[in-house]
Formats: C-alpha cells, sequence, structure tokens
C-alpha cells in the first residue's frame, strides 16, 4: 500500500491569473494534452498536480481539497468504512482529470481518491506518472487545520499507510507519503484572539526551493513584469500581523507570501526531489 | 431567554460592490456612521449585514452567522455544559457585533453579542422595518441533528414544524436558522461542497418585483448580475441541491457568488 499525496485544487475567480503565478514563479508546468480551455487548468511540478478551478455559484473560493492516489481505490474505502463506517466516499463524473472517488475524513475534510496506473487519470495527472521530471522547485507540504486532529491524523496513517514522522515538539502531526508531508494542525478557537476565526480546512502550501532568496528576486521581478503578480499583503495592522504570526509556526517554511488568490504558502531551501 | 439571530457576515474581494448589490435589490440600509477603510455594514432592520473584504489566506463567500443573546457569559457557560470540548474567543472591540466567536459541535464558527454591548453600526440602529428582509439563514453541515440540539439548548431555539424533509429548522420567533445534513452522497456529478454556511434567503412583498428590479439594476449597472445558475450538467446538479430548500422558490446569487433564495412573506 503506497498512496501518494500528489493533487491540491485552488478555487478563484482568478483562476487562470492564479496558475500563470505558480507556472511564473515556480516553473510548474501545464500538461501535454491539457482538458477543455472552458474548464479548469491543471499544472504540475513533476509529482503534485495542482488544479486551478473556477469557482463556481455558491462555492467558496481558497484552497480546496487535496487527493491521494492509492493502489486499489475498493481496498481504500473499505478501509475508511472499517475505521469509521460513517465515512463515505462519491464516484465522480469521468470528465475530472484526476479524481475517481471524492471522500472526507472524520472532520468532513474532503479529498479525491485516484487509483494509479488504471488509466484515468488525463492531462498533468497522466503525466506525472508517466515521467520522473525534477524541477528546483517542488511542492513540499499540504497543511489542513482541523478540530480532531489526533483522530484525523490516525485516520490518513490507519486508511492510506502513510507513517508519522517525528517532527520537533509541537501538537501537529507529520505524514508523509515518502516525498510530500501533509500536515494537520489542530484547530483552537483560541488561537485566533485578535482576528476572525477561520473555518476548519486546508490552511497553507508549502514549497521546496532552490534558494529562498532566489525566490524572493523572482518575486519582485515577476511583479515588475506583470503588476498582476502580485499576492496579498501580509502582517499590516494589529490584525494581519495576528495571522501572520500564527501562519508562521509551521515549522516547514521560512519565508511566507500568499499567490494571486490569497492562498498562504510558504517556503524553505530544500533539495530538489 | 430572548435571541436573535441578527447577523451574518460575507467575505469578499468585491465587498464593497456586493454591499451595493444588497442595498440596491434588497433595500438593506448602510450604517449611519461607515468606517470606510473596514467592511461593509448593512441592516434590514432585524439582521445585520457584514460585507467583509477577504483577507490573505482566507476563504470568501458567506462566513459566519451571529446570535444576540441576553447574557453572554451565560451562553458561554451553557456551551461548556452542552459540550465542555467547545469554547469561544473573545474579539477585539473593533468589531461592531461581537463580543465573542465561539462554535457548534462540528466547528460551525458564530459571533456572540449582547443587547448591554456597546454596539457599533446598523447593529445600533437596527429597528426599523422594510418589504424585503432576511427571513432564514442555511447551515449545512454533517451531524446536523446533534448541531440542531445545540442551538436549541444552548441558545433556547424553537423547532419549527415543517414538511417532511430531514431538515431542522429552529427560529428565533422572526428568523430561522436551517440545519441541513451535509452527505457527500448529495454531490453526485458536481464537485462536493465543504460543510458550513450554504444560503440565505428573503422573505419579499412580491418574486415578480425582485426578478423585474434584477434585470433594471443590471441594465443601470452590469457588475450588479450575479452568477448564471443551472448551466451545464454540474450547474444543474448544484442548483437542484439548492432548489431542495423549501423556504424559497425564486434562486439566484450575490456578486460574490453567494446563493440566495426569495419567496413571497
Amino acid at each position: 500500500m503506497s498512496a501518494r499525496i500528489n493533487h491540491v485544487a485552488i478555487t478563484s475567480d482568478l483562476y487562470a491569473m492564479n496558475a500563470r503565478f505558480y507556472e511564473a514563479l515556480f516553473g510548474m508546468k501545464t500538461g501535454k494534452k491539457t482538458l477543455s480551455p472552458a474548464r479548469a487548468i491543471s499544472v504540475g511540478d513533476g509529482y503534485v498536480g495542482m488544479t486551478h478551478i473556477p469557482r463556481r455559484d455558491g462555492r467558496t473560493s481558497g484552497l480546496d481539497h487535496f487527493g491521494i492516489e492509492v493502489d486499489d481505490i475498493e481496498d481504500t474505502i473499505a478501509r475508511m468504512q472499517k475505521f469509521d463506517p460513517e465515512l463515505q466516499a462519491l464516484k465522480r463524473p469521468p470528465i475530472r482529470p484526476y479524481a475517481a472517488f471524492s471522500a472526507h475524513d472524520p472532520d468532513t475534510n474532503i479529498f479525491d481518491l485516484s487509483q494509479r496506473n488504471i488509466g484515468f487519470q488525463k492531462d498533468v495527472y497522466a503525466d506525472n506518472s508517466e515521467t520522473d521530471r525534477v524541477q528546483p522547485r517542488t511542492l513540499s507540504h499540504i497543511a489542513l487545520r482541523t478540530r480532531n486532529a489526533e483522530r484525523c491524523a490516525h485516520f490518513y496513517a490507519e486508511v492510506f499507510g502513510l507513517p508519522l514522522l517525528n517532527k520537533p515538539s509541537d501538537e501537529n502531526y507529520y505524514l508523509s507519503d515518502g516525498r510530500m508531508t501533509l500536515v494537520v494542525i489542530p484547530w483552537k478557537i483560541e488561537d485566533y484572539y485578535g482576528m476572525d476565526p477561520a473555518r476548519t480546512g486546508l490552511d497553507h502550501i508549502g514549497f521546496k526551493v532552490e534558494s529562498v532568496d532566489q525566490v524572493k528576486k523572482d518575486l519582485e521581478f515577476l511583479i515588475g513584469e506583470n503588476p498582476h503578480m502580485r499576492g496579498r499583503a501580509l502582517g499590516y495592522g494589529s490584525e494581519g500581523e495576528a495571522r501572520l504570526n500564527l501562519f508562521r509556526k509551521c515549522p516547514l517554511g521560512c519565508h511566507h507570501f500568499t499567490d494571486i488568490e490569497g492562498v498562504y504558502i510558504d517556503v524553505a531551501n530544500g533539495e530538489a526531489n | 431567554m430572548p435571541v436573535r439571530l441578527n447577523h451574518v457576515a460575507i467575505a469578499s474581494d468585491q465587498y464593497a460592490l456586493n454591499g451595493r448589490f444588497y442595498e440596491s435589490l434588497f433595500g438593506m440600509k448602510p450604517s449611519s456612521k461607515p468606517r470606510p477603510a473596514r467592511s461593509v455594514v448593512l441592516g434590514d432592520g432585524y439582521v445585520g449585514m457584514n460585507c467583509i473584504p477577504r483577507r490573505d489566506g482566507r476563504y470568501s463567500g458567506l462566513d459566519h452567522f451571529g446570535v444576540e443573546v441576553e447574557d453572554v457569559e451565560d451562553t458561554i457557560a451553557r456551551i461548556k455544559r452542552f459540550d465542555p470540548s467547545l469554547s469561544a474567543v473573545k474579539r477585539p472591540p473593533i468589531r461592531p457585533f461581537a463580543a465573542y466567536s465561539a462554535h457548534d459541535p462540528d466547528t460551525n464558527i458564530f459571533d456572540l453579542s449582547a443587547p448591554s454591548m456597546d454596539k457599533k453600526d446598523v447593529y445600533a440602529e437596527n429597528n426599523w422595518s422594510q418589504k424585503r428582509r432576511i427571513s432564514h439563514i442555511a447551515l449545512r453541515t454533517r451531524h446536523a441533528e446533534r448541531c440542531a440540539e445545540f442551538y436549541v439548548e444552548v441558545f433556547g431555539l424553537k423547532r419549527l414544524e415543517r414538511p417532511k424533509d430531514d431538515n431542522h429548522y429552529l427560529t428565533d420567533g422572526r428568523m430561522t436558522l436551517m440545519i441541513i445534513p451535509w452527505r457527500i452522497v448529495d454531490y453526485y456529478a458536481q464537485d462536493p461542497a465543504r460543510t458550513g454556511l450554504d444560503h440565505i434567503g428573503f422573505e419579499v412583498e412580491s418574486v415578480e418585483q425582485v426578478k423585474q428590479d434584477m434585470v433594471f439594476l443590471i441594465g443601470e449597472n452590469p457588475h450588479m448580475r450575479g452568477r448564471a445558475l443551472g448551466y451545464g450538467s454540474e450547474g444543474e446538479a448544484r442548483l437542484k441541491l439548492f432548489q431542495k430548500c423549501p423556504l424559497g422558490c425564486f434562486h439566484l446569487t450575490d456578486i460574490e457568488g453567494v446563493h440566495i433564495d426569495v419567496a413571497e412573506a
């Protein structure tokens, strides 16, 4: 049982521009055979595919869900139901480039499920499984902030076989597929003193880069080239400072910014995978 | 223990335009003391709506709702009695509505305020009646029954007898909090939506007049157009799920994409 955390989805009214941001700054690439230009845009780093979804009516924007590729979906769904018989999965329409099913953890955090080598994947998800492309900037972690963090961490460990990593003394849970880390952070309303409480769910994504300083320089260059490549201002005012301080508690990143949509990104120096 | 469901907040990058939409279509009134750099605060005489600028790292859309209670400390004690693992956080004094934020057993966030608080904006002025007003807030959550019990026990909201569906309808005497069970299987042929606030509803003097007013508004200002509903197989599936709410008969969105249904009073 070797699971891969290899999908993340962001919904946005600015989804096309946001995809360009990840292409421009992190060198993520579109697929060889992309889906219809009227639908979402997927970009990949050779391992993780990131789908930028046009935000639809009644839906929220921002980090939306992540996805896990498994050897056998039926077996995975059986494991989920063994963990908690109330948990369910939903078959997805075949147009999706990645997901065969959507499901949720005990705190109702939604994730997609895909099965390796069944020829279902399209776009970058097909390319990612065919190649071992190495690039200097790759996604390193997805952070999920949820109320019953311990139970959710056990869910991902038991159902997907993601081992828990020993990390420095904090309350987070770090689960790894060998390359990508899923950070499960306890959501506590007390953490939101001095700011609006955020809902539970995906919190931020992180990248390993060849040089944090070079990323900073590239970001300045990009904004000079195209003013729309500027993310949100971080740390302004007492509430902005409180939000940034909470975000900075993730020990896996050392430089913090957002994409065009406002999604939190942290980066750290690390070897390319 | 009189309580009032009298606050709803929408986070948006287009918060100012969205505020104008609710003013124009539903006649909601802005605060007499606006704070132009912060959120736009509107009221219908009972419910205050905050259109909040979306901040870094946060989601857009319907964000939270609020309940006014007689005694905030007593309410927090009731929350703890219902479930000792639930907690509340004190809010910065700049907020026009909230003294505390708290959450239900499914971690749906709500604000708490009390009449004795030094409230600001429309929350200090909400005492008029108008022909178009917010009638319900719908929350879609996984443990709907337990959450309904929470709002009944903690706030004393009364259960309404409604036609046979599996929703829970709770009222403060004027506004309804509708709690809909979230089930992933309801999302076949569409992306599953996260749990949380689902939509808001208005009671209006005439649904036909609202439709005509919308057409007029879009003619006056093309930015007043909401999202297209029901297009394509996925749009159709989303609309069908939304249309299951029995409290609305005409469906639209605001500028931000928040689902709104309206019905005649």
